[in-house]
């Protein structure tokens, strides 16, 4: 029984320490010396090489979870992602979103995998999303921030034709939520709109 | 990682040629208390170390190096102490 727990203390130990900047080799030894036990030797030699072993099979394992759940999610968000490259016009972060708006839960652009966060601000020609209006998209969370009327229900418009929820925060209404993972967020901020009239 | 971790598999459980005083261990002479104790250890820091992983990109994001530098300076003066008293 005393081995059993010991083995759990260990692993524990070792899962612990092996990725975080500290050395993991070096409380394995703190251990062995507070608890007064012999690592060097036999079994327990190669217990600890195995269960580092373990703790650095993590890390692959963990990898191919992200990169599944990455690739899931730029599959849900590619129609959106398309759309928004093509019709945004304005550089989000001057619009009411910034750096750490992705903190912000109901606020998020974070893509939440720990990649760059990306603002995309291309200029495009032709789009029916009207300017000024301004959209961004995390990897999980499409986000857009509509500026004047007419880009607000432009953004609702696009509700219709891509799956996505919009989630209006100013002075707009959406006639039509269609509901999925991804989401829209709707922002005014004082601007004139394209007509002169100010929202 | 890999490599290295594997290399000290080798070296523990192959005969040691150059120094017959080192024990070594071979893994199918090994007793089924063994085997459980040595499959707890592979799965506890095995688990342990996935929910590290997946921790530790955001506390870093959040926080940066720093709290582990401090944690390492602290706890190398706590050993250091211990082991100029003769505790350790």
């Amino acid at each position: 029984m005393q081995d059993f727990l010991l083995s759990i203390f260990l692993g524990i130990v070792e899962g612990l320490t092996e990725f975080l900047p500290v050395s993991s080799t070096a409380h394995l030894r703190i251990v062995e010396a507070l608890l007064h036990i012999d690592l060097h030797d036999g079994f327990w030699k190669m217990y600890t090489i195995v269960i580092q072993l373990g703790a650095i099979l993590a890390l692959p394992v963990s990898s191919h979870v992200s990169k599944g759940r990455t690739r899931r999610s730029h599959h849900l968000d590619e129609p959106v992602k398309s759309y928004f490259d093509r019709v945004c016009r304005y550089r989000a972060s001057g619009l009411g979103f910034d750096e750490t708006d992705r903190q912000k839960p109901g606020k998020s652009l974070g893509d939440g995998l720990g990649a760059p966060h990306r603002w995309h601000n291309h200029v495009g020609s032709g789009c029916d999303l009207y300017p000024p209006a301004s959209c961004a998209y995390g990897r999980d969370e499409p986000a857009a921030s509509g500026v004047d009327r007419r880009g607000a229900n432009s953004l609702c418009n696009l509700s219709r034709n891509f799956p996505i929820d919009v989630h209006n925060r100013g002075r707009t209404s959406c006639g039509h939520v269609a509901p999925s993972r991804a989401r829209i967020f709707i922002f005014f901020i004082d601007a004139d709109d394209a007509d002169g009239d100010r929202v | 990682m890999l490599m290295a971790t594997g290399y000290d598999f080798a070296k523990a459980v192959m005969p040691h040629h150059h120094d017959l005083t080192k024990a070594s261990i071979a893994p199918l002479a090994m007793s089924g208390h063994e085997w459980i104790v040595l499959a707890i250890g592979f799965v506890v820091s095995f688990f342990v170390a996935l929910g590290v992983v997946a921790w530790f990109m955001n506390w870093v994001r959040a926080r940066g190096f720093v709290p582990f530098a401090l944690y390492r300076i602290v706890l190398g003066i706590g050993m250091l102490t211990l082991l100029a008293h003769g505790m350790m």
